[in-house]
């Protein structure tokens, strides 16, 4: 079926094979490309061949035979050229070019190929020196008042959408421009400038800081517009600040720098995938961003070499995001990647190395795990008379932190090349990034490699691809028998051994229960676990661009994506002590999702005197192809990623194959202003998904409009301008839709049976050893009427520049409300339904303010750039009317990620979402402080507890504590998510500062609970022996952890201080990171040039430094814990579990060289 | 020109693209649509078999059900593990809405109602669709099955969950269970009153006479000996006449099976080796539904993971104990995990009077070898083994202790599933005199270590046989005056465990209905010769629960066994609440309609 393809450029061969007609398509545009490619050689005058035998002929009559065998004519003036002069002109297959030099050798005429057309002009009568007829190429270097090179400049031929960008060094080039063209030259900070090109080939460019944020070029859907005519809420990051940090994720190069968006950075694991949420919880399936990269929609934003990414920029409102409709609730996060630079091969290498060390708990070793079992299991290690048991000496003493945990070290190499030739701008790179994980045989390797290339065939058309491979290596945790991840391995035991001399330890008989400990020892588990996945992504684009008349011009994409998941599962047979893997297995999965996407989008723009116009049209098609496998054999005969079949193999295969993934869309945007003070804009889409909405419920339309006012281009805002430079305030309101749910879930069907346990029950047989029946069933009830959730938002926004761009303000209200919201209705129990049943139900309300401020300056040698971003959000929500019931419980104290039951609040629910709270409000008792003495305790409504027990609020005041007193406790969704950037220079050094920080939250500290509390037969810390009245202790901060009976036995947590939900356990969560800290230093260029070198910068960084908070768990960066009700972590945010992966610090160096 | 070339090049490729025509009516290419299947017998026969697999749930008999939930509740079992707070509570019988087994209980059997309307609704669409006459006799009997396993998880459910039991004056003012008829379509049909407790044994009886009807004549064989026959469903429409005290339908419906299904007891030889995993055993003349396991778990972890198989592990949590390798109890090793072993109080209950025994050093122990299980330091007084093999052989106290149980010392078991080793004490027990230390022998690996092999259970489950049926009839017979034909039937029941032809008279045949048993110091079973029979004929296999609840007789229980190892005091029976176990807290939060359970 489909084949591995690798596509090459111009004079390479593709090999290309596909099933269906869109692979047919797909090949015939790309041979398409080729063939333009492979004519442009012959579109120039001066590169067409002809044959002429003429003699003593008149100019004239040669300029005739030449239009009679090309496709060009001649203009000029023949009172300025004399063409009755004879010549004599014999040529054999020779370019007009060179015929035409010949004629008019030694004569003041210039040739100018303008379109089809070459004109002849006299150089004297024009006053100007001889010059070229096209500027085959220019080029140039654009650097600041101080001469220092500007890279990330963004330079457009006006009127048109071709553009470059300056690379490291400030360098760039273009292709065939024409001398009466003007190149516009934009970059952030600095006062844009518009160039003539005339007949100069190369343009060194200054720029000037001023009021420039506004004029950058910002990518919108479908196109690219000025800042400063932008009427949406549109954030932008330039690759260049986050190209060192150790990230391999784009989103994480959001985290702090953009307002309104809240990028949460919750583990250390080396392919951890931030969480990014902008403007609020808007849903309870909230969608991921729509990830667009060079004008494409991409299945997967996570696999792009960061360092490959010129732009990123961030459709934060409904009006900017919704020409992207159905698939924008999430917003859209559009990746411009860099494009080949001028002139000879530029080569840029990037190297870093960096250590991560986790935070980490620490669990109680021999002797105060023994001092605490003392206490509250005396059998265990102490005869009836209290001496201690006989051996305990000899029980070894394991630190599983350690045994688990070590320093990981991640390093990256990327390599660039680009640069360009004849006709051709290209950039090729590569990058490699190595982590592993603090945690044991825990690694994630991504390399990849990127082939971007456009080429101006001519005036009118160009032509350019971008091909992206990587593929991506990750040994996860969490896999083996029995086994999670816990940051701390709380159902340990220190008197076992990791393992003994020849198989895994266990508590030795005699140590009463303990002696049956049946924890899996995770060492024990990892190691006899091998796992490997395998991701393999392709990404690939090839564009046609079209200059059309009056104005028009036409854009096409198509794109294809290919993306591969196989993962090799090994499970080695094995024994841990009463545990056992009694036959090992092989267990292999592969999921191959391929995505054909084509638009064609038509551009219209035009002035009408101060009436500016720009229109747009388009039409989008998406395919998607799903195919997997997923095989396990158990018994095979070779350990290993091989299934060798044995007679005791047993085998499960399962698999998909699914090509009805069909999205179709046609949508349109006008933008409109007059004189670029008063703006007008509105775009609509209509969408329509026939895989995840059934018939009659397929199509969505999704409408915008907005509007701006530039205050400081009217008249009586004159006398402001010279300290104001620029105030502009704009406004919108669009809508957005959600489709983010399982396909088919209009449907039902039957499957094959699986109890909550599993398909161990998917067959049944009716006499010993008799042929297994597959067992089939409906698993849900169908909702014909499933269909979009839509988000409408409102944007109110003020945009201001003040001394001379030195200080830049924006500032944005929104009101965002989802209605109609996907919800997973949890069935009652009764009906056997376990799937929850989707429908439209409920509204969501975010509301917010999103605030950037910034100031940069520059006092002699040093320049500083200092921004903050900040960003406030209320989230509520407003409906959740007809349902069964009126809330939503979800969230666990996990142990093991989905056992609700084992676990330190067994079955107990963490959060409530109801009408006017927010998303998963915490939810459990309310603690109004400690008992003081017993007395106290028995005039209460809790008479049975005594002096270090919690005091519970009776909420319902009916003078009794019972589930009916749990109530909202703590709100996970920060009200304030902030950023602030430093960027300092000083001749060579430069220094970056990023740091992040919430305020206004709370957290779940549910590892407290595990930390202050003996979890089943496990282990804790030693916070356990601060509890009130533990051993000598008297009233302490934390509350008593049981009671000591008269017979020596000890009853743990009668009060259910530890055991039950409540809110001793929820902590301000506010902080402040320094999540990057950078200092780099450039050497000079005098040294560098005696070895070629261009440019070297070397860097020392450090990444989560420093936090400050009052959190007293691991970290309070916390994403969401794992849902009981499949939501993607809505219900479940803030809850610090045991499973989290630990965060790290990271230490790296690393170094920048250029060629 | 080019550009004529470019242009029709660009606006050929983009037609070509084109438009993709809309699709009208896609499905999941991965699942059956529910428009075009079941379009076979075989295809219904898939369908019933998840109303019979479900029955290997994690919840009923698959893992929880049994080992944590009802053995604990019923003190069959005394669990040495307490990590588990609704194992705890089970023991306490003092539960929690949110109680992970009640919870799961409820769960798998409303999926298995599910399954069965799934099944009953296909049956339907398969004949109006796909069917012709030939195929109706298979469709019926097909139906049959799953209205008789429909009708059994409603009786499970309504004797858990309803509010009480009832009987043919009572039950339309109490509450039952929600009832589904058919499988629930849109949102608003699944909120679901509880329907009385009335309505719900009156499906459940029309669901049994249904099944008994379209199953009439139907005898299965070879692989297909598990299924349900009309007989299986007879006789639990007789168990609902008990449960209902309509003596009158229950004697005839009981006496139809014992006169007419060919069904009996097994002999003792048989009956002591039935619950073993013995497949020759299995199926036998006295099994009338038997749920089919095999000790294959093809590599999941019993009933968690992803393969397809036939099997439970019930067995991981009781299984029997083997001496330490080094010879001591204290090293016991436990042929699963070990969590639960049988509750002291049972062995008394049984008849066991001899009391403890103690440890004393083995006049055999030869020092020039190392101390082993072979060669043990310690050994059983060898006075008090004389004395337990005298009660065994002398049979006085019931035999049916030693067909449930294994005793320390006295039997033996085979932790590496080849070498006999003595049985031992559990390691919770170790060194403790004044404990019995029995472990499991019915449903639980003595002969191979579970935890080692599968894990798997190699045993079926016999969820109504003979023995039941005739201590039903009895029960009937004694409650409509026929104490005559009740004590026979008692007779019958006892005598097989002793070894004696069931229909003729014994020398351990109880006299009356007040005879003594064999239970001792019991104020309530020691002189109930019904309610001792049904707890030591059936011990362990699930039953007793219900009978405590239907007979009240929970706070004597609670008072007879007093307290359990994962409970700190004594057992928290309260009459108020814990004959019902409580409406699972997610169905309270996903139901509008539906009440609790008083006490909850």
């Amino acid at each position: 079926m489909k084949q591995a393809m690798s596509l090459g450029k111009k004079d390479k061969q593709i090999l290309f094979s596909y099933s269906k007609n869109r692979t047919f398509r797909f090949i015939l545009f790309l041979l398409f490309g080729f063939l333009f490619s492979a004519m442009s050689t012959n579109l120039h005058a001066q590169d067409t061949r002809i044959s002429i035998n003429a003699r003593n002929t008149t100019v004239r009559e040669i300029l005739k035979m030449i239009e009679a065998k090309s496709d060009y004519h001649f203009a000029y003036n023949n009172k300025l050229i004399d063409v009755t002069r004879k010549v004599d002109v014999t040529t054999n297959n020779e370019k007009i070019s060179d015929i035409l030099k010949r004629i008019f050798a030694n004569t003041d005429v210039t040739i100018t190929v303008l379109d089809h057309q070459i004109v002849l002009a006299s150089a004297k009568a024009m006053g100007n020196p001889v010059v070229n007829p096209i500027l085959e190429k220019i080029s140039g270097k654009v650097t600041d008042e101080n001469g220092q090179a500007l890279p990330g400049v963004t330079i457009v031929i006006k009127g048109t959408t071709t553009g470059t960008i300056t690379d490291a060094n400030g360098n760039y080039s273009f292709l065939n421009v024409y001398p009466n063209e003007t190149l516009d030259y934009s970059f952030v900070g600095m006062q844009s400038k518009e160039v003539r090109v005339g007949n100069q080939n190369v343009l060194n460019i200054t720029l000037t800081e001023g009021a420039t944020n506004l004029n950058e070029i910002v990518v919108v859907g479908y196109g690219t517009q000025k800042r400063i005519d932008l009427t949406g809420s549109v954030g932008s990051v330039k690759g260049n600040q986050f190209a060192n940090q150790p990230i391999t994720n784009p989103v994480a190069a959001l985290q702090g720098r953009i307002a309104g968006i809240n990028v949460v950075e919750s583990s250390g694991a080396p392919d951890a995938t931030p969480t990014i949420t902008i403007r609020g919880l808007s849903s309870l399936n909230q969608p991921n961003p729509l990830y667009i990269v060079d004008g494409v929609r991409v299945m997967d934003g996570n696999n792009i070499n960061v360092q490959d990414i010129a732009t990123i920029d961030v459709l934060r409102d409904a009006s900017a995001a919704s020409i992207y409709g159905a698939a924008a609730a999430g917003g859209v996060i559009l990746i411009t990647t860099k494009q080949g630079q001028s002139g000879p091969p530029q080569v840029s290498f990037n190297y870093r190395y960096g250590i991560s060390a986790p935070k980490l708990v620490s669990l109680l070793d021999k002797d105060d795990f023994i001092k605490l079992e003392n206490i509250i299991n005396p059998s265990y290690f102490e005869n009836a008379d209290g001496t201690p048991k006989s051996g305990i000496s000899s029980l070894p003493n394991t630190n599983w932190v350690k045994a688990l945990y070590s320093n990981g070290v991640e390093q990256n190499y990327n390599l660039s090349i680009s640069g360009s030739k004849s006709e051709i701008n290209y950039l090729f790179s590569g990058f490699y990034n190595r982590q592993s994980g603090v945690y044991m045989d825990n690694y994630s390797n991504i390399g990849g490699a990127r082939i971007n290339s456009d080429s101006q065939l001519n005036k009118w058309l160009k032509v350019g691809e971008q091909i992206d491979v990587s593929q991506r290596t990750t040994a996860p945790t969490g896999v083996g028998a029995n086994t999670d991840l816990h940051n701390a391995p709380f159902r340990t035991l220190p008197i076992i051994s990791v393992k003994d001399t020849t198989s895994f330890g266990a508590v030795p008989k005699g140590y009463g229960n303990l002696s049956q400990f049946g924890g899996v020892n995770p060492v024990a588990a990892i190691d006899n676990a091998n796992i490997q996945n395998v991701i393999n992504n392709l990404q690939s684009n090839v564009f046609a661009e079209v200059s059309l008349p009056f104005g028009f011009s036409f854009r096409t994409n198509f794109s294809y994506d290919y993306n591969s998941e196989n993962q090799l599962y090994y499970q080695n047979a094995y024994t841990n002590g009463v545990i056992a893997v009694t036959t090992n297995s092989l267990q292999k999965y592969f999921t191959e999702t391929t995505q054909f996407l084509t638009n064609e989008v038509l551009t219209w723009k035009h002035n009408f005197g101060k009436h500016n116009f720009d229109a747009m049209a388009g039409y989008e098609q998406i395919n998607n192809d799903y195919n997997n496998l997923q095989a396990t054999e158990t018994s095979i005969g070779m350990p290993g990623y091989s299934f060798v079949q044995t007679s005791n193999s047993s085998l499960a295969i399962s698999g998909k194959y699914d090509t009805n993934g069909l999205i179709k869309s046609e949508f349109a945007r006008l933008n409109y202003n007059f004189d670029r003070r008063y703006y007008l804009s509105g775009s609509i889409r209509q969408d329509a998904n026939f895989q995840v909405f059934g018939p009659n419920k397929q199509k969505g339309v999704f409408p915008s409009v907005s509007a701006g006012w530039n205050i400081n281009e009217e008249r009586f805002f004159k006398p402001l301008t010279s300290i104001i430079d620029l105030l502009k305030l704009y406004g919108s309101y669009g809508t957005l839709g959600n489709s983010n749910i399982a396909p088919y879930s209009f449907n039902s069907s039957y499957s094959q049976f699986a109890s909550s346990s599993g398909g161990a029950t998917g067959a049944q047989n009716f006499a010993p050893g008799g042929p297994l029946l597959i067992a089939t069933s409906t698993n849900g009830i169908a909702n014909p009427n499933l269909h979009w959730e839509t988000v409408k938002e409102t944007n109110i926004g003020i945009d201001g520049q003040a001394f001379n761009g030195r200080l830049y303000f924006t500032a944005e209200w929104y009101n965002k409300n989802t209605v109609n919201m996907l919800y997973n209705v949890t069935l009652p129990l009764s009906t056997g339904f376990t799937q929850p049943f989707l429908d439209n139900i409920g509204s969501v309300n975010n509301k917010g303010v999103d605030l950037s401020l910034g100031y940069r300056s520059k006092i002699s040698d040093f320049g500083y750039d200092v921004n903050v971003t900040g960003s406030f959000n209320q989230n509520k929500v407003t409906n959740l009317s007809g349902l069964a019931t009126d809330a939503i419980y979800d969230g666990y104290n996990y142990f093991n990620n989905g056992d609700n039951q084992y676990n330190m609040w067994s079955n107990q629910q963490l959060t409530v979402t109801k009408v006017g709270l927010p998303f998963g409000s915490f939810y459990g008792y309310k603690v109004t402080g400690m008992f003081k003495t017993d007395a106290q305790a028995a005039a209460s409504s809790q008479p049975s507890a005594h002096a270090g027990d919690l005091i519970f609020q009776d909420y319902n005041h009916d003078g009794q504590i019972n589930s009916n007193d749990k109530q909202v406790i703590g709100n996970p969704n920060p009200k304030l998510v902030y950023g602030i950037n430093i960027h300092l220079n000083y001749k060579e050094f430069d220094v970056a500062l990023l740091f992040n920080g919430v305020a206004g939250v709370q957290l779940f500290n549910g590892v407290k609970a595990y930390e202050q509390y003996p979890f089943s037969d496990g282990n804790t810390t030693s916070q356990i022996f601060n509890d009130s009245f533990f051993g000598s202790n008297g009233l302490t901060s934390q509350p008593r952890l049981g009671i000591k009976n008269a017979n020596g036995s000890f009853t743990l947590d009668p009060n259910g201080n530890y055991t039950q939900a409540n809110s001793y356990f929820v902590e301000n969560g506010s902080y402040l990171k320094l999540k990057n800290l950078q200092i780099g230093y450039t050497f000079s260029d005098k040294v560098l040039q005696k070895l070629r070198i261009h440019s070297i910068r070397v860097f020392a960084m450090a990444n989560n430094l420093f936090v400050i908070t009052k959190y007293s768990g691991l970290d309070p960066e916390l994403g969401s814990s794992a849902s009981n009700l499949g939501y993607s972590g809505i219900t479940t945010r803030g809850i610090d579990v045991v499973t989290q992966y630990p965060q790290t610090r990271i230490f790296s160096m690393g170094l920048d060289v250029k060629f | 020109m080019y550009k004529y070339i470019y242009i029709s090049l660009i606006l050929a490729v983009v037609s070509l693209v084109g438009c993709e025509s809309d699709l009208k009516n896609v499905s999941d290419p991965s699942v059956y649509s529910t428009s075009n299947y079941p379009a076979s017998i075989s295809d219904l026969n898939s369908i019933l078999a998840s109303c019979y697999s479900n029955l290997r749930g994690e919840g009923l008999f698959g893992f929880h059900f049994l080992p944590k939930a009802l053995s604990n509740c019923t003190h069959t079992a005394n669990a040495s593990y307490g990590g588990d707070l609704s194992w705890n509570e089970m023991a306490n019988t003092n539960l929690s809405v949110t109680n992970q087994y009640s919870t799961e209980a409820y769960t798998n059997l409303y999926i298995g109602v599910k399954n069965c309307n799934v099944t009953l609704a296909g049956a339907d669409f398969y004949m109006a669709h796909y069917g012709t006459a030939a195929d109706q006799q298979n469709v019926n009997y097909i139906k049959g099955q799953a209205y008789f396993l429909r009708a059994y998880y409603y009786f499970n459910l309504e004797c858990l969950f309803g509010e009480s039991y009832i009987t043919p004056t009572t039950g339309s003012d109490v509450m039952g269970v929600p009832l589904y008829r058919s499988v629930p379509t849109t949102l608003d049909s699944t909120q679901v009153a509880r329907a009385s407790a009335r309505d719900v044994w009156n499906l459940i009886i029309s669901d049994l006479q249904q099944s008994a009807t379209l199953l009439k004549g139907k005898t299965w064989t070879g692989t297909d000996e598990g299924r349900i026959s009309e007989w299986a469903a007879k006789g639990l429409l007789g168990k609902a006449y008990v449960f209902t005290q309509d003596w009158a339908n229950a004697k005839t419906t009981l006496l139809d099976v014992i006169q007419n299904s060919g069904k009996t007891l097994m002999p003792f030889s048989i009956y002591s080796d039935m619950f073993d995993g013995n497949s020759a055993n299995e199926f036998n003349n006295e099994s009338l539904f038997e749920l089919n396991v095999d000790g294959n778990s093809f590599g999941d972890y019993g009933v968690y993971g992803n393969t397809p198989n036939a099997t439970t592990i019930n067995g991981l949590i009781w299984p029997a104990w083997a001496l330490g390798a080094d010879g001591t109890e204290g090293s016991a090793m436990a042929n699963g995990y070990g969590n639960e072993t049988v509750h002291d109080k049972n062995v008394l209950r049984f008849g066991y009077n001899i009391g403890y025994y103690n440890l004393v050093n083995n006049p055999n122990f030869d020092s020039s070898q190392p101390a082993s299980y072979k060669n043990p330091k310690l050994i059983m007084d060898p006075a008090y083994r004389q004395e337990a093999l005298a009660v065994r052989a002398n049979k006085t106290c019931d035999p049916r202790l030693f067909v449930n149980c294994v005793q320390p010392w006295i039997d033996t078991v085979k932790p590496d599933g080849v070498t006999d080793y003595p049985a031992a004490k559990p390691s919770v027990y170790a060194n403790q005199y004044a404990t019995y230390g029995f472990s499991f022998r019915k449903y639980s690996p003595v002969n191979f270590n579970e935890n080692a092999d599968g894990p798997a259970d190699t045993w079926n489950y016999l969820l109504l046989r003979m023995a039941d049926v005739y201590l039903l009839y009895a029960e009937a017979c004694m409650n409509s005056s026929d104490n005559a034909t009740a004590l026979e039937y008692l007779n019958k029941v006892k005598r097989r465990a002793y070894g004696y032809p069931i229909n003729a008279a014994s020398p351990i045949d109880y006299v009356s209905l007040t005879d003594k048993t064999s239970a001792i110091n019991d104020p309530v079973l020691g002189n109930n010769p019904l309610y001792y029979e049904r707890f030591a004929e059936l011990f362990n296999e699930g039953h007793w629960w219900y009978d405590v609840c239907r007979w009240r007789i929970g706070s004597s229980e609670a008072a007879y066994y007093g307290t359990a190892l994962n409970l700190t005091g004594p057992i928290n029976w309260q009459d108020s609440k814990s004959y019902v176990w409580p409406i699972p807290l997610t169905e309270l939060n996903s139901n509008s309609k539906i009440k609790q359970n008083p006490g909850y």
